[in-house]
């Protein structure tokens, strides 16, 4: 077992290059098998953008635009910082009001052009 | 026993062919003529929900931000908020909980697109049936995010009258 190792341990000297190579394609190929698995678990896949058939969706986008401080978790509770917290929040609370609340309207028979006919009102026996 | 048994059998294998069908089911010809057209729509609000989704994830994010700072800063200026405290953990997991609606509503959304509809157009629609639900599932969570926000915001002004500051 010894002799196995040692005489392994020479095959690997006399080709170190071509084991090289091998060894970094072997760790890429697991890292990359890792990250993808987690792009798709981690449900990011979901939110990505860089998918085809998303550039119209990519400008409807807001990104973090403003380059205003975050709110700071310190410091005195004068009426600055009240003015400030209240501005905040009303400002993120329009936005959200503004937004597409999944109203199940345009997924309707109609809005789909699936309500053209007879419907069926009784379960079939 | 075994004579009941298979009654019992047939009376459930009766009732998996009877509920095949949607009730208010549009005709199975309507949907197989109009099923590509359906799924095109269907593709375009799943683009739409995905910028959607984008931009209130980070809105939520942002307030959810805004809610731990804020109680960081009433702790550090020695005013006790444990109610506040509570609504932004309750905040935080209807979010996480919006989150993962939102990944089951895609994945529900996606296998409808990938049905050969024409082919098959009662899974089809039993599938958009579950896709409507899915969705409706969000809009519930966004109405009880928008109510955890709102119970935040009064919670807080009686936190800050209480206190005496303005």
């Amino acid at each position: 077992m010894v002799e196995r190792i040692k005489q392994f341990g020479q095959w690997i000297l006399r080709h170190q290059w071509p084991v090289f190579i091998i060894t970094v394609m072997i760790v890429a190929t697991t890292l990359t098998s890792i990250s993808l698995w987690l792009y798709q678990v981690g449900g990011a896949v979901k939110l990505d953008l860089s998918r085809p058939g998303y550039e119209k969706v990519r400008d409807d986008v807001k990104g973090s635009s403003d380059n205003t401080k975050p709110f700071s978790p310190t410091g005195t509770l004068d009426n600055t910082a009240l003015i400030d917290f209240r501005s905040r929040y009303e400002t993120i609370t329009t936005r959200l009001d503004q937004m597409n609340n999944y109203d199940n309207t345009v997924m309707s028979d109609e809005n789909l052009g699936l309500a053209i006919g007879p419907t069926v009102t009784e379960p079939i026996e | 026993m075994k004579k009941f048994s298979l009654v019992i059998i047939a009376i459930v294998v009766a009732g998996s062919f009877a509920s095949a069908h949607v009730l208010g089911m549009p005709d199975v010809t309507t949907i197989s003529v109009n099923c590509p057209a359906a799924q095109s729509i269907l593709n375009q609000i799943q683009k739409a929900d995905t910028g959607s989704r984008i931009n209130r994830g980070h809105d939520y994010n942002e307030m959810l931000d805004l809610m731990f700072a804020m109680n960081a800063r009433l702790s550090v200026n020695k005013i006790a908020a444990p109610a506040l405290t509570s609504l932004a953990l309750q905040f935080e997991q209807n979010l996480q909980k919006f989150r993962n609606d939102y990944n089951n509503y895609d994945d529900i959304i996606a296998s409808a697109l990938d049905i050969k509809c024409t082919n098959r157009p009662i899974d089809f629609y039993n599938k958009l049936e579950m896709v409507r639900a899915a969705r409706d599932l969000l809009r519930q969570d966004t109405v009880i995010l928008s109510q955890n926000i709102d119970n935040y915001y009064t919670e807080f002004n009686l936190v800050i009258e209480e206190a005496g500051r303005w």
